[in-house]
């Protein structure tokens, strides 16, 4: 049911068992995972359809970003930024949750990728996919003539077909749910919580500036990856510096991919071109080409993926009547063209082209590919969340958010795409053009992935949640979303934020039958 | 049996011709096709001088030292001959090609990351 924040559950008397804080991919995976016997709270600061003045509250000042990157980057309605979603999905692969020690600011995530996989799954369950774990959907080595290169990996990707609006898909089922009460236009000021650490109520402003509280046994905070760390910095009441941030880690390693668009293009030899275009019919995503872990391990490499857009075949060649009078004049000097031995035979890319040119028959046509770069996103304890000096029209004080990209970066990926370049030629594989200035910071453009604010943590010195997403230093608050990202590799996070829902309302679920077993017992 | 170094000059220079004209098909974004234009025996083949032409001035304006078709036969005939043991000139060509990039010496033109003896290949005919 819809109900105003003036209702009468939700009092301190007579609390919700669950209030989630926003109605995005994130809160809404949480508010429908939960058991229907516990009453929860869905509160959402926008309405059903985008309203002017509810984005107005997005708004902030930015240092190294767009003056309307706040505004332009997410969408405050029910449904949350779903609607701004492109709806490519991929997990994060297991060398994006290791600690990269010669990063300064990189921690590991506190489990490794099996503790997902379930919830993956469960994800992909929810969107329509396959799982990427069965029938060797997941990661493989590129291969040409059936043999598999060495050191060069495709990463495929999926895509939610339509991108699924979490707004539009789940509206009616959670207006009808009868264990769930949606509060619209609720814009969430502050939790106020005890020292011991129980938040007992989040205190809202609603669109006719009617201030209430909404009390809660369990909290789940779930309005993104920068209004998380805005509502958390808000939150006073315990700690000065806001929930979580007794360490001064709440707001900092803000990361956002930079996806590099029209970076380059590989010409590819005709086997592993057929290979590409057939992984490429068969997931309805894409594609990426990338380096194997172990080399990027050993070379300390951020990941990198090139997502290759749909090989157009060339006719690289001048024709058959031509490179016929070639051989023939070749012959006539006694040199034969050995077109079917050698090493590789007529497999390597020198010896391929020869042969498309000389037949003609389309089996030795390179593929022509472009491709956009998609760095892997970097924590920096200097790219920040932190309060403005400026409220927004209910009052509450706005965001100012500083990014910047780093020289290392650049120089780690020029590195990245020189090793792809020589594995493709030394295996000859293809060649590749690249056709951006990695130096260039015009060229790192933040894009509307928001992670790393509420970092995920065992240690409340290095992160603001725990490896359950708990926050530290309360018992009863959690965060979803790609906040509690420690590290965010080069894949899309929506994937990940809704597998990581799955996981913490199994979690909050079991807290509570322990909590109400004890309360009872 | 090596069969490279029994090649005499003429031949040589049409054989690194027509390999010029499949290794052209890595620097497809640029149109190239490369031709010995000054070969009697391509004529006619109506290959693209130009693209040639500016893949050599690029290649030179960079390394001004290997403007010379001596040099160039000479480091080609070298790297040829290191990777040749036992393989036909095509393939003991296309194995240096793969030893460039393997060994990280490539260059970089256009923005195509290129193999050194690819280049050399290309630009030689420029000369000849």
């Amino acid at each position: 049911m819809i109900a105003s924040a003036a209702t009468t559950r939700g009092r301190p008397d007579q609390p919700f068992d669950v209030c989630v804080v926003g109605s995005g991919p994130a809160g809404i995976t949480v508010a429908r995972s939960l058991p229907k016997s516990l009453s929860i709270a869905l509160v959402e600061a926008g309405g059903f359809d985008y309203e002017a003045d509810s984005q107005k509250s997005y708004e902030g000042d930015t240092v190294g970003l767009p003056p309307d990157y706040l505004s332009t980057t997410r969408s405050r309605l029910f449904g949350g930024s779903s609607f701004c979603w492109g709806g490519v999905c991929r997990p994060l692969d297991a060398y994006d949750l290791e600690r990269k020690d010669w990063l300064p600011a990189s921690v590991a995530w506190p489990f490794g990728r099996e503790e997902l996989l379930p919830y993956y799954d469960r994800a992909s369950t929810l969107l329509g996919l396959q799982s990427f774990f069965s029938d060797g959907r997941d990661r493989r080595a590129l291969t040409r003539d059936g043999a598999h290169s060495e050191g060069l990996v495709l990463v495929p990707f999926q895509h939610s077909d339509p991108t699924m609006r979490f707004g539009t898909e789940f509206r009616d089922e959670l207006v009808r749910a009868e264990n769930i009460t949606l509060f619209l236009h609720a814009n969430a000021i502050a939790f106020d919580s005890e020292p011991g650490g129980n938040v007992r109520a989040l205190a809202v402003i609603e669109k006719a500036r009617q201030r209430s509280t909404i009390s809660a046994r369990f909290f789940v905070l779930a309005t993104g990856g920068i209004e998380n760390a805005r509502i958390l910095l808000n939150s006073t009441s315990a700690h000065p510096a806001g929930l979580g941030n007794r360490h001064d880690q709440l707001g900092r390693y803000f990361m956002s991919h930079t996806p590099i668009w029209g970076a380059g293009q590989i010409v590819f030899a005709d086997s592993p071109a057929r290979d590409i275009e057939g992984r490429l019919r068969a997931t309805k995503g894409r594609i990426c080409l990338s380096l194997d872990d172990d080399i990027k391990r050993r070379e300390r490499l951020l990941n990198l993926g090139l997502a290759l857009q749909y090989g157009r075949r060339q006719r690289l060649y001048r024709g058959e009547r031509q490179v016929a009078r070639l051989r023939e004049q070749l012959l006539k000097l006694g040199i034969g063209l050995n077109l079917g031995s050698g090493d590789g035979g007529n497999n390597n890319f020198v010896e391929r082209a020869v042969a498309g040119f000389a037949k003609n028959t389309g089996q030795g046509e390179a593929a022509l590919f472009s491709f956009f770069a998609l760095p892997e996103a970097v924590p920096d304890l200097d790219n920040r969340v932190t309060l403005s000096s400026r409220n927004d029209d209910y009052g509450i004080r706005r965001v100012s958010v500083r990014f910047r990209t780093t020289e290392l970066e650049a120089q780690n990926l020029e590195r990245s795409l020189a090793l792809i370049a020589n594995r493709l030629g030394g295996q000859a594989l293809g060649r590749v053009r690249i056709e951006f200035n990695a130096h260039d910071p015009a060229t790192r453009i933040a894009d509307q992935h928001h992670m790393g604010t509420t970092r995920m943590h065992d240690d409340p010195r290095r992160g603001v949640v725990d490896r359950d997403c708990i926050v530290h230093g309360t018992r009863n608050l959690y965060v979803a979303g790609s906040s509690v990202f420690p590290s965010a590799g080069f894949v899309n996070p929506t994937f990940t934020i809704i597998a990581l829902a799955h996981r913490i309302a199994d979690h909050l679920a079991r807290s509570a039958r322990q909590r109400s077993g004890a309360l009872h017992g | 049996m090596d069969k490279w170094p029994r090649l005499d000059r003429r031949k040589f220079l049409v054989l690194i011709s027509a390999l010029g004209v499949t290794l052209g098909a890595g620097g497809v974004a640029t149109g190239v096709l490369v031709f010995s234009g000054g070969n009697p025996l391509l004529q006619g083949f109506r290959l693209d001088p130009d693209a040639l032409r500016h893949i050599a001035e690029k290649y030179f304006a960079s390394h001004p030292a290997e403007k010379s078709a001596d040099f160039l036969e000479r480091e080609l005939l070298a790297a040829v001959a290191a990777s040749g043991a036992g393989k036909s000139l095509v393939d003991a060509i296309a194995a240096a090609v793969r030893r460039d990039f393997t060994a990280g010496n490539t260059v970089v033109l256009d923005g195509w990351i290129l193999s050194r003896t690819e280049l050399r290949l290309w630009v030689l005919q420029t000369l000849k």
